[in-house]
């Protein structure tokens, strides 16, 4: 294993005495506890990290941070794998593996580099250009693009790691931890609001981290720790590392993608390794700080071109030489703090370059470290492939807009620090609909007028000294946790810190080329897009920001143009000659970065996936062998096989036993509601089209449901099971939404009605018993009730008990047999269910499931969810019976529309195979001639279909246009699907005991 | 996610509500008297205004009951929250 | 004939008294036990005219605050909406409270018995809460959500009831139907607290 060759002996927020082995494609490295990956690489002198998208260019380490475009890294192998970690904030942990992507065979020799050698066949929109024609070749162009392209591999294996959400509500949350966001946050943590406070990074503090700033003469960080400490020890306070806060939504909802156990190769047992955090603030201080702007000149993206910042992080905050002598090149203030630090850390400064003609006091400060400073200059190109070798500086005009020519020298430099100001973190303001504004002192978007209840502060709103940001962040906390009830909440005295005059930056969106050269300028290096693809978007006619955007994919890589964006802008203002607030800007969409699919899934996969709705009998039905299907949130057995036996065997047996014997059903899926009061009965009346006033007590009645626009909404039955009380059903499907619409007719139709709907599905359960000897099994458990044909006859109800417990007991039938409902409490449903079993043996009683009770359904001609589709009339369903004339329930007076009755609406019909033989397609649709020219008119289509084991053939129902009149007729039932063509014969819809003998018997 | 003010429960968060339209529609009174055209705009049309809309919203997994909602559509802020005409 | 059936909760067959999850200094973090046997009656109408049949019936006012229960740890009243509250009672036999506040109330409310349509599960210990908001939007902050307060809403997509029943203690009512499946969640969502089950109550 290497030393680290570029590690400083002393000093950074590493720990020397915690040496951590990784590997970096394959090779084994070292770095300390505190080091990100990037920084690890750095010091180990790692500089070449990755290649580029499109030409395949060698690429380095660009920042310290989350804006990096450069330095992705595939990390971990197996079902840990993770593609697009930005090496720059990826945590070092002993045994972490990383890899380059977007390279192949290796980093060090890339068969893509040679579209650099070809480069001028890819010019802006080259993938509209080249790969839509021929249409037909595009997915064989896209398997090679994707793999140039090398966007990394997603995981194979499922992941083994766990994966959280969490809701949280607060006072104030403050996004970003660096100085500005623990001043805001303890300014409102003192004042007694719940705060919380989220930084993206594994520790608070922000670019004080990577400065050598003081507060009250002492290094800033023992200020941020104190803050931190004080802040810890608030119960109100939750303090959040790793957590980016990615998301902000309508009224103050934030999503926070929290990283608990990313800085390492396994989590703890039970220990989340992503967590998605649903924030509600009443107030947030956005504290996202700044992001520093590259330099747009020939050659601009080579390893070793880094940002100022960057460089000054890794020298102080990780002691790492990020070279061994550096140019830096400017155009602010702020670099020459980087190039003064640099020169502490031991690397070699040979010169600051700077856009300005007058620096001002900051040439001053580093001339007398011993640094050359040169104004009015900038680097135009930089010399070396894999490695910086030199940078090329030229003197340039007063608007930066050409080459003055003449003094060109070339500076030897491994390291090449640029800053082209900075970029306020606008981002969290720009999702909240806050307006963006152009500020000329800073050349940047800083926040205008807000539209939600936040505030910005610091660097985030363009303020760039720490004095300044301090007193902003206390402000804006201060005033956040009044506006959310802390009248009290007070702005703290702001320390004295080290600040310095500054000269004002010189904007510089592009270098200007020598003249009779062609240099690469990158302005996007993640997606390869330079200042002259700018230029030709342009010329092309691309000259909205938006339409630049897509066709130069100019800010769509992974860092959403961090770096690239602002200057983007400028540089198509100054080719079109606009300002650039007229310009506008791109949107600013969530999530800030990356939020990981495990995070988003969190536990909601495999069995808490959705949630499940089991019957009382529930673990019964498992025991019997049935298989469950499910209805809604329900699962119902669907049919009970025995031991051997087939499918449609187990179905059609089940179904011939209710027929002949007995058969139960768990039926505590329908909806149930308890309904009471002393307009009940006036109630029921108008939410069903027939009449419920006269319907004595102890009797049930089937019941039709309108939507207001005339179409059949639900059906059941009501019994009336006391004076002013009724208990409704409905079908399982449509129950919840049954239950509120009955809720909107009692609150918003008629709140004058005294009546009370109560959903009691959950209270009881329900068990049909079917069959002719359904009364025999029944008369052997039931108490207190006489069951006989008189006692208890058809359309029936009592209260009594079954296997002695009190249950309510209905002669109603879906399958057109003697039937029986019984309704027991829930938690007496499998006593209830097993002591009727028992009961039923001696009669060859048999559990039967929804498949079954389809066939006898259909046999019947019943109606459910494929003919109640939203589309039928009363009257397509032969129902014109229960429409009442005597009153006006919901939906009647859209039957007064003529379109309603039309003759040659679809109808219910039964329809029979001609040759009683070959199944009717599901879904089939009806036609007169199928083999008429197309066209071919469709008459209706078949809504159920099944062989019936009881007639010996099968069957199906139908709507057919005007197919009552049709009876007798053959049509024929087609299936696009499956091309089959099925000649049916028209018939009733009932099929087995049309005069219902059955079930009166 | 918008945050609803329940006129009962205080502000809670959408997933616990459904939407319930247009609260300025009214069922006609005697609807055997209302015209078709009275009829037809009362089940099918709504209005789409850009700006500020009472509305109707449930609150399902809440108290479940019905209440007014001024709403303006183009930025989500909420203007009032009443409940419907008393109950007797 | 068999005697009897007793009452089976929706949990019988999953139910297993133990400690589960991560391993917690401070032992389990979440404590968890079924409460059974409980008497729940729903209750609609006008809380003016309903009042006093209801303290007849059961001792108690109905409370008027929104999302708020009149009552102790053996009965009460939980508000569930300005006309609706679910009187629970660990002491009644279910059919005679219903009756009885049938009886109280006359024709001017609507008594229902509703006691083996939920699952009633106390959650306990000191990340009651948070366990509750890796799956409930609602603001369980005891400055918020003080015990003798209750609200409904919705925990992992299924409707609950909650009841603040004191600084530590939540009881979850949830639709019987959903009893185990909510289970499931509580009892994986407790893991990384370290969970301990007790015995049922009740």
């Amino acid at each position: 294993m290497a030393g680290q060759p570029f590690r400083g002996d002393e000093g950074g927020l590493i720990d020397r005495e915690r040496p951590i082995a990784f590997t970096f494609n394959g090779e084994r490295l070292q770095g300390y506890a505190g080091d990100t990956l990037a920084s690890a690489l750095l010091a180990n002198g790692i500089r070449l990290v990755g290649r580029s998208f499109k030409y395949h260019r060698p690429r380095g380490i660009v920042s310290a941070g989350a804006e990096e475009p450069n330095a992705l890294v595939q990390l971990a192998v197996g079902a840990r794998t993770e593609p697009n970690a930005r090496a720059t904030q990826v945590e070092l942990f002993e045994g972490l593996e990383a890899e380059s992507q977007n390279c192949w065979p290796g980093v060090g020799f890339d068969v893509g580099a040679l579209n650099g050698v070809f480069s001028s066949l890819f010019p802006a929109g080259f993938y509209y250009k080249t790969f839509m024609w021929p249409a037909s070749l595009w997915m064989t162009y896209e398997h090679w693009i994707r793999k140039m392209a090398g966007l990394g591999r997603a995981p194979v294996q499922p992941d083994p790691d766990r994966y959280e959400h969490r809701f949280a509500h607060c006072d104030v949350l403050v996004a970003g931890g660096g100085p500005a966001g623990l001043a805001a946050a303890l300014a409102a943590a003192r004042s007694g609001a719940r705060v919380i406070l989220a930084d993206e990074g594994a520790d608070f503090g922000g670019a004080l981290r990577g400065l050598r700033a003081t507060i009250e003469g002492r290094p800033a960080m023992n200020w941020v720790r104190a803050a931190v400490a004080e802040l810890a020890a608030m119960p109100d306070v939750v303090l959040l590392r790793r957590a980016t806060v990615a998301g902000y939504y309508d009224h103050n909802s934030f999503v926070v993608s929290e990283r608990p156990a990313e800085h390492m190769a396994v989590p703890a047992p039970f220990q989340a390794r992503g967590r998605l955090w649903s924030v509600r603030a009443k107030e947030a201080v956005l504290a996202t700080g700044a992001i520093e702007r590259p330099l747009v000149f020939g050659n601009n993206d080579r390893p070793g071109v880094m940002l100022a910042s960057a460089a000054q992080a890794y020298a102080n905050r990780f002691a790492v030489r990020p070279g061994s002598r550096a140019v830096v090149f400017t155009n602010n203030d702020s670099a020459y703090e980087a190039a003064l630090d640099l020169a502490r850390a031991g690397v070699s400064v040979a010169a600051v370059i700077d856009a300005r003609e007058d620096p001002g006091p900051a040439a001053r400060r580093v001339r007398e470290a011993g640094i050359e400073s040169i104004p009015g200059h900038a680097v135009i190109n930089v010399q070396g492939g894999r490695k910086l070798k030199a940078a090329e500086v030229m003197a340039i005009n007063g608007d930066g807009t050409a080459c003055a020519g003449g003094d060109w020298r070339a500076i030897p430099c491994d390291l090449l620090a640029v800053s082209g100001g900075w970029n306020p973190a606008v981002h969290l303001f720009s999702q909240s609909r806050g307006k963006l504004r152009f500020d000329d002192r800073i050349a940047a978007l800083v926040p205008g007028e807000s539209f939600q209840r936040e505030r910005s502060a610091g660097a985030a709103r363009g303020t760039f000294t720490l004095r300044g940001c301090l007193a902003e962040g206390f402000r804006a906390g201060a005033v956040a946790a009044r506006a959310a009830g802390f009248d009290k909440a007070g702005e703290p005295p702001v320390p004295d810190c080290d600040t310095q005059a500054e000269t004002p930056l010189r904007p510089l969106w592009v270098v200007p080329l020598p003249k009779h050269t062609r240099l690469k300028r990158f302005v996007d290096l993640q997606n390869d897009v330079t200042a002259e693809d700018v230029a030709l978007a342009l010329r092309e006619g691309y000259d909205n920001v938006e339409h630049l955007k897509r066709y130069t994919t100019l800010g769509m890589g992974t860092d959403q143009g961090r770096t690239s964006n602002v200057s983007g802008l400028g540089i198509l203002a100054g080719l079109r000659g606009k300002s650039i607030p007229s310009l506008g800007t791109t949107t600013f969409r969530p999530p800030y970065t990356a939020i990981p699919f495990g995070t988003i899934a969190g536990r909601e996969i495999g069995h808490h996936f959705a949630p499940t709705r089991r019957s009382a009998m529930h673990a019964w039905h498992e025991q019997a062998g049935a298989s469950f299907i499910p209805a809604g949130l329900w699962f119902r057995p669907q049919v009970y096989r025995r031991p051997g036996e087939g499918m449609m065997d187990a179905i059609y047996r089940e179904t011939k036993s209710v027929r002949t014997t007995v058969g139960m059903i768990d039926v505590s899926t329908l909806g149930k509601i308890d309904i009471q009061g002393r307009d009940a009965a006036l109630f029921l009346d108008r939410v069903y089209t027939n009449n419920f006033r006269k319907l004595p007590v102890g009797k049930a009645r089937y019941g039709l449901m309108l939507r207001e626009d005339g179409m059949v909404f639900d059906d059941g039955t009501t019994t009336r099971i006391g004076e002013s009380r009724y208990l409704m059903t409905t079908t399982t499907a449509r129950a919840g939404e049954v239950m509120r619409h009955l809720e909107y007719c009692l609150q918003v139709l008629w709140p004058e009605l005294d009546a009370y709907a109560v959903s009691v599905t959950e209270e009881w359960a329900a068990i049909a018993l079917a069959g002719p000897a359904s009364r025999s099994v029944l008369e052997r458990v039931v108490g207190g009730v006489d069951v006989s044909n008189e006692g208890l006859p058809y359309m029936g109800y009592r209260e009594g008990t079954v296997a002695e417990v009190p249950a309510r007991i209905f002669r109603i039938s879906f399958s057109g047999e003697l039937a029986y409902e019984i309704n027991v409490p829930a938690d007496y449903g499998a006593a209830v269910w097993e002591a009727i079993h028992t009961a039923g043996r001696s009669f060859d009683i048999i559990p039967y499931g929804t498949e079954a009770l389809s066939i006898l359904r259909i046999e019947k001609g019943h109606v459910v969810s494929g003919e109640l589709n939203g589309r039928t009339t009363a009257d397509d369903l032969g129902f014109s019976a229960f429409l009442s004339k005597e009153k006006d329930f919901i939906g009647k007076r859209s039957l007064a529309r003529e379109g309603l009755w039309r003759p040659d609406r679809k109808q219910l019909v039964g329809l029979i195979p001609v040759d009683k033989k070959t199944r009717v397609p599901r879904g089939a649709q009806i036609v007169e001639d199928p083999d008429r020219e197309t066209p071919v008119p469709m008459l209706g289509e078949i809504t159920s279909q099944c062989y019936s084991p009881n007639l010996g053939h099968p069957i199906a129902l139908g709507i057919v246009a005007g197919g009552r009149a049709l009876h007798g007729r053959t049509l024929h039932a087609l299936s696009p699907v499956t091309g089959e063509r099925v000649p049916v014969t028209v018939t009733p819809n009932v099929f087995i005991d049309p005069k219902g003998e059955r079930l009166r018997g | 996610m918008m945050l609803i003010p329940c006129p009962w429960c205080g502000e809670r968060a959408q997933v616990e509500f459904a939407y319930g339209g247009d609260a300025t529609v009214k069922r006609p009174a005697d609807p055997a008297s209302a015209s078709d055209r009275e009829w037809h705009d009362y089940v099918f049309v709504r209005d789409n205004p850009k700006g500020p809309l009472d509305e109707l919203w449930y609150h399902a997994a809440g108290c479940r009951r019905y209440f007014r909602v001024r709403r303006d559509t183009v930025t989500h802020a909420i203007l009032a929250s009443t409940p419907l005409p008393e109950i007797t | 004939m068999a005697k009897p059936a007793e009452r089976r909760s929706a949990l019988a067959e999953v139910y297993s008294p133990g400690t589960y999850g991560a391993a917690t200094p401070d032992g389990p973090g979440v404590t968890l036990a079924e409460r059974r046997g409980l008497t729940l009656v729903h209750l609609a109408g006008e809380a003016a005219t309903l009042n006093e049949g209801v303290r007849k019936a059961t001792g108690h006012d109905l409370p008027i605050t929104p999302n708020t229960v009149i009552g102790d740890d053996r009965g009460g009243a939980l508000w569930l909406a300005p006309d609706r509250w679910l009187i629970v009672s660990a002491r009644e036999e279910s059919e005679r409270l219903e009756r009885r506040l049938a009886a109280g109330i006359g024709s001017a409310g609507a008594a229902t018995d509703v006691s083996s349509g939920r699952t009633v599960v106390r959650i306990g210990g000191a990340n009651a809460r948070d366990l509750l908001a890796k799956g409930c939007p609602l603001d369980l902050h005891p400055r918020a959500f003080a015990a003798g307060h209750c609200a409904q809403s919705l925990i992992a997509q299924v409707n609950v009831l909650l009841h603040a029943v004191d600084e530590s203690r939540v009881d979850l009512y949830v639709a019987r139907g959903f009893g185990l499946t909510m289970w499931e969640w509580l009892t994986d969502a407790a893991a990384e607290f370290g969970c301990r089950i007790n015995a049922p109550e009740g």
